[in-house]
């Protein structure tokens, strides 16, 4: 059992040796990559704009709140995490343990959501919308997209956590890894956008 | 536990101290603004080539989507980091 579990854990070494596989359906990966994709453009227009107005850029930055920001992050990264967790689970006859996996990175989503709803509150409480300048309008237009993401992932994260329940051993995780890939483009897409909009003085 | 398993909570690990320090150190006001951007997105892009090889399983996977990310990432960094230094 101990030899199997460590035939199947997937090292840089063992890479080359076994068939490359790429995780979930391709047509998954098409998607995650044309949508990062679409994010990089924005991340570019963001730079060029502050690049024009830094002294705006810098002040709108001031009025965000690092601490949400940062404790988000570890929130999207613990619960991709789990994901890795539930799949794995999954994969090498642990298949008990995928729903509590699965059941709790939904948790961090459903976190995640409530998080940003009380961020824009305090941002709405300030009298700072959409409107307000160019940055804010980068910084509602990004985040809010990135929410947006976040509660698709948190339904599909959420339906994987209760088909897991009657999976058996030796089941396929196509579905599965399908719904990670998107989930760790979520969590991926995050650790971008926060420094982006955060952190860059 | 799959050596799998192990070397991602390692890497969790990684990325939440990383997380933290650009955060709550790299980004205070008693970091100088630059270098402390220039580490935050340093950082940053650490954290995506390793939520891409070992949370996407990019690095057991062919070597095209390797590319891919590879490209995204060399882009993306690229870019934000070019403007900011203009």
């Amino acid at each position: 059992m101990t030899a199997n579990l460590e035939a199947g854990a997937i090292t840089d070494a063992s890479a080359g040796k076994r068939a490359r596989h790429l995780p979930g359906a391709e047509g998954v990966w098409v998607f995650v990559y044309a949508d990062m994709a679409v994010f990089a453009l924005m991340f570019g227009c963001f730079m060029w704009d502050r690049h024009q107005a830094p002294e705006l850029f810098e002040t709108s930055r001031l009025a965000l709140s690092l601490n949400f920001g940062g404790i988000n992050t570890l929130i999207l990264l613990t619960s991709s995490m789990l994901v890795v967790l539930g799949v794995d689970a999954l994969k090498f006859g642990r298949v008990h343990l995928a729903p509590g996996f699965f059941g709790s990175a939904a948790a961090c989503g459903a976190a995640f959501i409530v998080s940003k709803i009380l961020e824009y509150g305090h941002k709405f409480d300030a009298g700072i919308g959409l409107t307000t300048n160019a940055f804010f309008q980068y910084y509602f237009i990004m985040t809010g997209l990135h929410l947006g993401h976040v509660a698709v992932g948190t339904i599909i994260i959420a339906v994987l956590a209760a088909k897991s329940r009657a999976e058996r051993p030796g089941c396929s995780v196509a579905v599965y890894e399908g719904g990670a890939t998107y989930w760790h483009m979520v969590d991926l897409l995050w650790v971008a956008i926060f420094p982006l909009l955060y952190l860059v003085r | 536990m799959s050596r799998a398993v192990k070397s991602v909570i390692a890497v969790w690990l990684l990325l939440m101290l990383s997380t933290a320090a650009s955060t709550w150190w790299f980004a205070q006001p008693a970091f100088s603004p630059v270098p402390g951007t220039l580490a935050v997105m340093v950082i940053a892009a650490i954290k995506v080539v390793l939520v891409m090889s070992h949370f996407m399983e990019l690095r057991g996977a062919p070597r095209p989507w390797q590319i891919a990310g590879a490209i995204w990432v060399i882009a993306a960094a690229g870019t934000v980091m070019t403007i900011y230094l203009m």
